[in-house]
């Protein structure tokens, strides 16, 4: 396979990876400056990058901003088995909600040559091929929420430390304000946005767009292969 | 039963790649964002 080939047929996977890359350094720049900005507001000593990129802060910062994009997947995966809206190409039709006959989704004896190999398994294997791709999404969520938790009590106990506060536990810290702050900020922008691309995709278009219907289609059809 | 996606015939190699790049950053990312701060870092 030629590289031009490989890249044409990753382009989508490989601009976000290097997007994702990219805007991770910048992050851990600026996290560095304005780390050491306000260390030395309060009289303390700048901290080294590496000891920066390394530590606690720049942790939970990374952690707060990945749990919620996992859980806006998670949830919206879900909630598209069960829900639908009409005339969002982010929907199936009206009509079709649930998990589906193990006809349409090529399942056990209804497994093509060409299937994943679980396809036509039975048990637990089936199932978790079955459910792969929500398990590892609701997976990194929580992983990642219990970093933001860890290190946030870290950075918690540090600040309230040079203010003569006593440490927190972690579970204190689950219980805090800052903690469901940091959270909730993120989680409430996650939904807003899901919920926009849900209802817009009914009236705006965006010309070859996967997430888009084509321009002249209608705007109560909802998913232009099935209807 | 037909699909739009039947015309394909592309080897999964290739893709896999990218799969498991993106997964051992995830992977390695969340180890070290639990690990740190359970170090006191």
């Amino acid at each position: 396979m030629s590289m031009r080939r490989v890249l044409r047929d990753n382009g989508l996977g490989l601009v976000f990876l290097a997007l994702f890359l990219l805007t991770l350094v910048g992050q851990s720049f600026a996290g560095h400056a304005d780390n050491n900005e306000q260390l030395v507001r309060h009289g303390d000593a700048p901290l080294g990058y590496v000891d920066y990129v390394t530590s606690s802060s720049f942790a939970v910062d990374v952690a707060e901003n990945w749990q919620s994009e996992f859980l806006q997947f998670f949830v919206f995966i879900l909630a598209t088995v069960w829900l639908v809206q009409r005339g969002s190409p982010e929907s199936k039709k009206p009509g079709d909600e649930g998990r589906g006959s193990d006809e349409q989704q090529l399942v056990g004896a209804h497994a093509r040559a060409d299937s994943p190999a679980w396809a036509r398994a039975n048990g637990i294997r089936l199932w978790l091929c079955s459910n792969s791709l929500l398990l590892v999404m609701g997976g990194v969520f929580v992983l990642s929420w219990l970093a933001q938790s860890l290190a946030g009590q870290v950075v918690a106990n540090e600040e309230g430390a040079s203010h003569g506060v006593p440490p927190q536990t972690w579970l204190e810290y689950v219980a805090s304000p800052e903690f469901w702050n940091r959270t909730l900020q993120n989680w409430q922008s996650e939904f807003l946005a899901v919920g926009a691309m849900v209802t817009f995709s009914i009236f705006l278009r965006q010309r070859g767009s996967s997430e888009s219907k084509p321009v002249g289609t209608p705007h109560a059809t909802t998913s232009v292969d099935s209807e | 039963m037909e699909t739009e996606n039947d015309h394909t015939d592309e080897s999964p190699r290739g893709l896999g790649t990218l799969f498991w790049v993106l997964t051992s950053i995830i992977v390695v990312g969340l180890a070290l964002m639990i690990a740190l701060p359970l170090a006191g870092r």
